[in-house]
């Protein structure tokens, strides 16, 4: 019982302390057990969730989240670049249905609704998880897809602990990384840094502008990254936590234009960003509470020159001010209650509107957690918004069963959510539309899962069916003869599909491997009588299948390979389907060699390939990704 | 198991697979082209066939080549067996052949214009107009067999420029003005602004096509008006007052019967004509369609067969337009979709 009680306060709470002590024996489908307290797993019982390996995490240090996404799930990552835009959708739904949490807090932009994944250095993350499906997302509304979590642990070693980076690739991309952590008497610092250059000029093969195919290099894809995060914490002798974290981030990239037109002008976007938060984590016997607060300040200056003549530039500004407080009592028998309670302030300036425009956001989220049985657990949510005067509720109810221990085990989740229009949507000038109406539906999904271990050996396989049934859904489409662009409400939206995902680790002797794999077919439909010849018609930009797999060798935790491949399948990018976008399959693979100099000093080389058999391929039509490409890496860590 | 193994494997290890698309089975009998612009920024230009027989091919140009045509294709000129295709948002001009449509030649341009529309001129040179609000026109050498530069000159108009037509050795111009050039001095100092009659220039002729009636005579839509201008002493003859019937360069077609007797201009799916020969401003329209649907005319134009043919789109969509033929009493003879914003109509 107290096993139960101590996971299922876990699983629900978004502010339950946990400390590092009398976690041990708890549920590991329920919590990830660390000695933060501040990083939990806020997924209800039945919801499906990946988890990123912190191998694929080390491997992939000095890419950005989206490049490890699309290695290592099944989501769908449209990118237009190295270091360019690239945005995330799950089971079919859109980028502005990803929420994008940091620690608990939504980075999406008030204006685009969604966040740009390039800017997320792997350096700067810790953990990442992926909550599959319209209703997992404890707070917010707007994640009708499916969130991103990613997340900082505090260190408490016996020593500081550092590392440093270097690392070189041959597009002309040059990095290097400095991470410090050190802790004493409860307090933990870590203090990270990191800077990228990139000319970008990557080789690709032009097929589309002539008969003849010729070899180019990328031009005006140059970027340069800039970012220091900052994390302090502190652990009272009663386990209480406070937390305190800073992250600046400065990106200054060249935009690329696509290859089917030929623009003599240069486009660039330099963005800052700080996102600072504050939280306080505290627990008396059964009474868990957590307040926190964030404030995020980011702006883009846009600018489109040519030649002498004085360069177009727009400026955009966004500020969010984000204070919530969360608490959780687990004094009933098996039952597990909470309630959350947040305030978001988002202010938008920017030259494309008329005038500054605010939200305000008031959420209250009751739920209640309740393991029946010990095989049988079961979510309930509530959470009720107040947007500018506008309110709207949703709810969320799964369980979970586990039929036979860790043969079987069943999950179910069905939940209504929606997403209000952005201030784009609203007022972006010229097209907004400030009589959008929030999209909103339903979905639902059953996932079966395995999980055996034998001796060493360890196997997880997941299926999963997922529907959705999304009313009112937004799309920006041509006013007039397409140079204005403006945001409808779609009628109706069907997706459903299948996602299965694999793992198999085995040892022998000083050798492990690991095998993993994701697949997911989605069909994700138009019912809408918008637009002829498009009624049951696959949405843009989504694939119907894709598939990643990879295995990992390490020998005695010196020599290491890893080998990936991740396919996309065909994409539409036209309502009727009658254009697409060519499927492609990347392998990449990375060779490296973990040398222990004295105690806890190493020196790490790794070499990387990307793109082994010089595929050509596009995430966004007509903006060609590289062919092969090499990377070169050391790193020194004590 | 091993051929599950060697599947898997061949899956996990096999390149990029390509799309390659299939050619339409035969060409011959080609009655109709349409030129479709495509999504602004998608690289979805198309051509579109109607034959004789009824059959419509689409995407003609993809199909055939297995590459995209460009971005935002404006219009096509046929010179010899050649078809010239300048796409305004990709800088260049596909040259295929025009029964085939197997591309044989990309023409580069390598200047800051947008281009629109193409005119021969003779021998090796075409004239190439600019929709830049001050644009340029361009004189290119189109003998690509050899290493002659392809752009021979262009000079800036200070407005924009579209559709030009040749005749008695001059070359008319359309755009934000109407202008006219003697063949061997198509130059910036070379340049006349026509006149109607009150003295005054002729304005927003940007769009609309120049067409030669049976007489020889220039006819043009301009500012709510329709001129017709004497291609020798360049002045205006005629001026009609279209306002009333809401024509004028910007939203309406011209085009005129294959024995250059009749005028066709519309307003939306009104079509209106006028006899060359005793203009007067039409009471009624020749062809008025009703269809419960939200499409607008896009372009007009009038068949060798002298069938009337309206490209219709759906504004605030990304869908494919539909082209109608109508007969000259208004009935539909057929409809066939065509790309994303037809806008070029080419009759064989």
């Amino acid at each position: 019982m107290r096993k139960a009680l101590i996971s299922g306060s876990l699983i629900l709470s978004l502010f339950t302390a946990k400390s590092q002590t009398g976690l041990v024996d708890v549920d590991l489908e329920d919590v990830i057990v660390t000695a933060d307290m501040k990083k939990r797993d806020e997924a209800a019982a039945g919801t499906k969730v990946t988890r990123i390996s912190h191998d694929d995490i080390k491997t992939n240090l000095t890419k950005s989240l989206s490049e490890i996404l699309l290695e290592s799930s099944p989501i769908q990552i449209k990118s237009m670049g190295q270091g360019a835009l690239a945005t995330a959708s799950f089971r079919g739904a859109s980028s502005s249905h990803t929420q994008v949490m940091w620690n608990g807090i939504s980075l999406n932009s008030p204006q685009l609704g969604n966040f740009d994944l390039s800017q997320v250095p792997i350096y700067f993350v810790d953990d990442i998880s992926l909550y599959h499906g319209g209703s997992a997302q404890k707070e917010g509304s707007g994640a009708l897809g499916g969130s991103i979590n990613f997340s900082n642990e505090a260190y408490y070693g016996d020593k500081p602990s550092g590392s440093v980076l270097l690392e070189a690739a041959s597009n002309e991309t040059y990095t290097g990384g400095l991470n410090l952590k050190f802790s004493k008497n409860g307090f933990s610092s870590a203090t990270r840094a990191y800077y990228q250059q990139s000319e970008n000029n990557y080789r690709y093969l032009n097929k589309v502008f002539s008969n003849v195919h010729t070899y180019e290099r990328r031009k005006n894809a140059d970027y340069k990254q800039a970012g220091i995060m900052q994390e302090l914490y502190y652990k009272t002798r009663k386990g209480d936590m406070l937390s305190l974290m800073g992250w600046w981030q400065a990106d200054n990239r060249s935009l690329p234009q696509s290859i089917i037109v030929y623009d003599m002008a240069h486009e660039k976007n330099n963005s800052r960003n700080l996102r600072t938060m504050v939280a306080y984590d505290m627990k008396r016997k059964n009474h868990a509470l957590k307040f926190s607060a964030a404030y995020l300040h980011g702006s883009m200056e846009y600018t489109r020159s040519f030649g002498e003549m004085v360069p177009d530039t727009s400026n955009n500004i966004n500020s969010s001010m984000i204070a919530g407080a969360d608490y959780t009592y687990s004094g009933f028998k098996n039952i597990i209650l909470s309630g959350i309670l947040t305030y978001r302030h988002d202010k938008v300036e920017s030259d494309n509107y008329i005038s500054s425009k605010e939200r305000n956001t008031v959420n209250a989220t009751i739920a209640a957690s309740w393991r029946i049985t010990k095989k049988l657990h079961i979510d309930a949510r509530i959470p009720l918004e107040w947007n500018d005067e506008t309110y709207f509720a949703r709810y969320n109810v799964s369980g979970r069963y586990r039929l036979i221990d860790e043969w079987l085990t069943l999950k179910a989740s069905n939940g209504y959510n929606y997403r209000v229009p952005t201030l784009n949507d609203l007022y972006w000038n010229p097209g907004g539309n400030p009589y959008l109406k929030p999209e909103k539906g339903f979905s639902s999904d059953f996932s079966v899962m395995t999980e055996p271990t034998f001796g060493t050996t360890h196997l997880k396989l997941e299926a999963t069916y997922f529907y959705m049934n999304i009313d009112d859904w937004i799309m920006w489409v041509p006013k007039g003869n397409g140079y204005i662009w403006e945001p409808v409400n779609f009628n109706n939206v069907i997706s459903q599909g299948i996602e299965f995902a694999g793992d198999l680790k085995f040892a022998t002797g000083k050798i492990s491997h690991i095998f993993s794999g994701n697949y997911a077919w989605i069909r994700s439909v138009d019912n809408s009588y918008r637009q002829e010849g498009t009624q049951g018609k696959q949405l843009p930009y989504i694939p119907r299948n894709r598939w990643n797999a990879g295995y990992r060798f390490n020998f005695n935790d010196k020599l290491r390979l890893h080998y990936n491949a991740s396919f996309t399948d065909a994409r539409f990018t036209s309502a009727d389907e009658s254009y697409q976008t060519e499927a492609y399959i990347s392998h990449n693979a990375e060779v490296g060699y973990n040398m222990k100099l004295k105690s806890k000093m190493n020196i790490d080389f790794s070499v990387k390939a990307d793109n082994i058999f010089n595929a050509y391929y596009e995430s966004t039509q007509y903006y060609p990704m590289p062919l092969r490409m090499f990377w070169g890496r050391v790193i020194y860590s004590f | 198991m091993k051929k599950f193994l060697y599947g898997l494997t061949a899956c996990l290890f096999a390149c990029t697979p390509e799309i390659n698309y299939e050619a339409p089975e035969s060409l011959d009998d080609l009655r109709v082209l349409i030129i479709s612009e495509g999504q602004f920024g998608y690289g979805t230009s198309s051509l579109t066939s109607l034959s004789y027989d009824g059959t419509v091919e689409q995407d003609l140009f993809r199909r055939i080549n297995n590459r995209p045509m460009g971005d935002v294709a404006q219009s096509a000129t046929r010179i010899g067996d050649l078809l010239y295709v300048p796409m305004n948002n990709s800088k260049k001009i596909e040259v295929m052949d025009y029964k085939t449509f197997e591309s044989v030649e990309t023409m580069p341009i390598d200047e800051d214009v947008i281009p629109m529309y193409v005119c021969h001129l003779g021998g090796d040179s075409i004239a190439l107009t600019d929709q830049k609000s001050n644009s340029r026109l361009m004189i290119m050498d189109i003998n690509h067999g050899s290493d002659r530069k392809m752009m021979r000159r262009s000079f800036f108009l200070g407005g924009r420029s579209s559709q030009m037509v040749m005749h008695n050795n001059k070359l008319f111009v359309n755009g934000d003005n109407m202008s006219v050039y003697d063949l061997d001095n198509i130059t910036s100092q070379g340049r006349r602004m026509l006149k109607k009659k009150d003295d005054v220039y002729i304005q927003n002729a940007d769009f609309s096509k120049p067409v030669v009636d049976k007489n020889g005579r220039i006819w043009a839509l301009g500012y709510w008006q329709l001129i017709c201008i004497d291609p020798d002493t360049e002045e205006t003859l005629v001026e009609l007052n279209l306002i009333d019937l809401k024509i004028n360069s910007r939203r309406s077609a011209l085009d005129i019967s294959p024995d250059g007797k009749t005028l066709y201009f519309n307003s939306a799916r009104r079509v209106y004509t006028v006899d060359v020969d005793n203009p007067t401003v039409p009471d009624a329209p020749v062809i008025y369609p009703q269809r419960d649907d939200q499409r607008t005319v896009y372009n007009m134009a009038i068949s060798k067969e002298n069938t009337i043919f309206l490209s219709e789109v759906l504004y605030g969509s990304l869908s494919r337009s539909r082209i109608y033929e109508y007969d000259l009493q208004g009935n539909e003879i057929r409809n066939f979709r065509a790309g994303i914003f037809s806008h070029g109509i080419y009759f064989y």
